[in-house]
């Protein structure tokens, strides 16, 4: 636990418990490549995803990574903010490799550029998207089902 | 002559569990690219979790992932239960680990179905799925359903066992052990499987842990890690266990591991149903169900699924729909980047061994 207790230190206060077993942290956007680093060389050198949570209201996107530590059995979320408007990070992967596919996700579903990853950008799970990302609040999923695919007519029956 | 040329392993392959490709680029037989392709079963859950109430989910969420679906339930309920506080009744919590444990022997039949089909054993299929279906019917009596049992809830899960249910559920264990030793004849000790797989595809512990790979991956190159241990749910701390691990980290050993983890969910289920109380409730005093409102707050919950660690991201804002949900498949980081790494180099006579032996399920992958 010697290692928690410094980033708790080094945090001072921003380091919050939210049970045993989960730690959170909020750091500003040019702190973030930072924080992992420090956190990866503190015992967390798992990565276990990195998704981005859409705060319309507050036209926000919020990247979380959540690192796991082996040594100390403990979550970890590292958050940033970052603006809506030309929503933009820059790639974790020379830190945690694996992150490459999430990252080619977040572009994917949320449209937030990672600079630094060549294949964010490409397809991958979806083929000739040509609507907004489909994870954004403002995408409506209704409306494109109704626009792109025929109506199936549920009600109608051959019994 | 030897020529370069592009094969594509699946989408429509007896080897690949649902729709999922692989595309190689060879020069003879050997492999010198792998690209996965995803997307051929992207449904949506996250997008689609966020446009539904908490009970409506519940019908949902087992169908991301078909050969293991009740880990689902458990990872939404549990992330539920965190954030209102509900502490699960002790039996609940039994009865949850029976549901897991059994769901996890049935993963394992169905992967291994799939291999022994990969490399032409189709009599170890037939029993593999065979045996699956005793239990299926079981699930059938206990939950109304087959597959997608929507078993497990917040608060504890839907009903009590009928009575009889444990003599029966404790008979289809029996049964499995019995079967185990055809198992091995037919398949692990044979030498169509053993020198197929023996050195093939093997990765380092290190290796491993940098590219995020859990569960029998992991464990099968000698590190001891597992949500059962590591961060104990439903009623894994009243259990006495020890997971076997080995240290080849070989697609042998990837496969023998998940043979040893079989037996031993079959150990937990028997210990399990000793152990459980007789009697008392199976679930807590919960609300109208449809007009749930989750306290605003996050939590990230997860398992020890049959693959790995499968967890699920929860952000409530205090509405009646989850306004956020990451599924975190665990297929994921052994498909990209290990799976492609791996067939680098390899055989292509390999190929299907190397896939099948991370045992990747691509819905979880595809969401």
């Amino acid at each position: 636990m010697k290692r928690i207790e410094y980033l708790k230190r080094i945090y001072e206060g921003r380091l919050i418990e939210i049970n045993p077993k989960r730690l959170l942290i909020t750091v500003p956007k040019d702190e973030f490549i930072s924080a992992l680093s420090t956190f990866k060389v503190n015992s967390f050198n798992q990565l276990t995803f990195v998704t981005a949570v859409d705060w319309i209201k507050e036209s926000e996107f919020e990247i979380v990574a959540n690192l796991y530590s082996r040594e100390n059995r403990l979550n970890v979320f590292v958050k940033t903010r970052i603006s809506r408007d030309n929503a933009e990070i820059q790639t974790i992967t020379s830190i945690y490799s694996v992150a490459k596919k999430y990252e080619v996700e977040l572009t994917e579903m949320f449209g937030i550029k990672v600079v630094g990853n060549e294949d964010a950008g490409k397809p991958f799970l979806l083929e000739n998207w040509k609507s907004k990302p489909p994870l954004r609040k403002e995408f409506d999923s209704v409306a494109y089902a109704a626009e792109h695919y025929e109506a199936r007519h549920a009600e109608e029956k051959n019994d | 002559m030897i020529r370069d040329y592009t094969l594509f392993i699946g989408p429509n392959h007896p080897g690949i569990h649902g729709n999922f490709s692989v595309k190689l680029q060879l020069e003879g037989d050997t492999i010198v690219s792998a690209k996965g392709d995803s997307g051929y079963l992207h449904r949506g859950f996250e997008k689609l979790m966020e446009h539904r109430l908490y009970l409506q989910n519940l019908a949902l969420i087992p169908r991301i992932c078909v050969p293991e679906p009740d880990i689902n339930e458990a990872v939404y309920a549990m992330a539920i239960e965190e954030l209102m506080g509900i502490e699960v009744p002790e039996r609940a919590k039994y009865i949850r680990t029976i549901i897991l444990e059994a769901a996890r022997v049935n993963a394992y039949l169905f992967s291994l179905g799939g291999f022994g089909a990969m490399i032409g054993i189709y009599t170890l299929m037939q029993w593999s799925v065979g045996d699956r279906d005793y239990m299926l019917d079981l699930f059938s009596k206990l939950t109304g359903a087959r597959i997608y049992h929507m078993y497990i809830w917040p608060g504890g899960v839907r009903r009590d066992f009928p009575s009889g249910f444990e003599e029966e559920l404790l008979g289809w264990v029996r049964y499995i052990k019995d079967r185990l030793s055809d198992y091995d004849n037919l398949f692990f000790k044979n030498s169509l499987f053993v020198d197929r797989t023996k050195g093939v595809a093997k990765i380092t512990d290190e290796e491993a842990l940098n590219s995020g790979v859990t569960g029998p991956n992991l464990k099968a190159t000698g590190v001891m890690q597992d949500v059962r241990i590591d961060e104990p749910y439903a009623a894994y701390p009243y259990l006495d266990f020890k997971i076997p691990v080995l240290s080849e980290g070989d697609a042998w050993a990837r496969t023998i591991q998940r043979r040893m983890e079989l037996e031993l969910s079959l150990n937990l289920i028997e210990q399990a149903v000793k152990k459980m109380p007789k009697k008392g409730p199976v679930t807590v005093k919960i609300p109208n169900p449809f007009k749930w409102r989750i306290p605003k707050g996050e939590a990230y919950a997860k398992v020890e699924s049959s693959r790995g660690e499968y967890g699920f991201y929860f952000v409530s804002d205090g509405g009646t729909k989850p306004y956020r949900v990451y599924v975190r498949g665990v297929s994921m980081p052994h498909m990209y980047p290990l799976a492609e790494r791996l067939l680098i180099e390899a055989n292509l006579s390999d190929a299907p061994m190397i896939i099948e032996s991370l045992d990747i399920c691509p819905p979880e992958i595809d969401k």
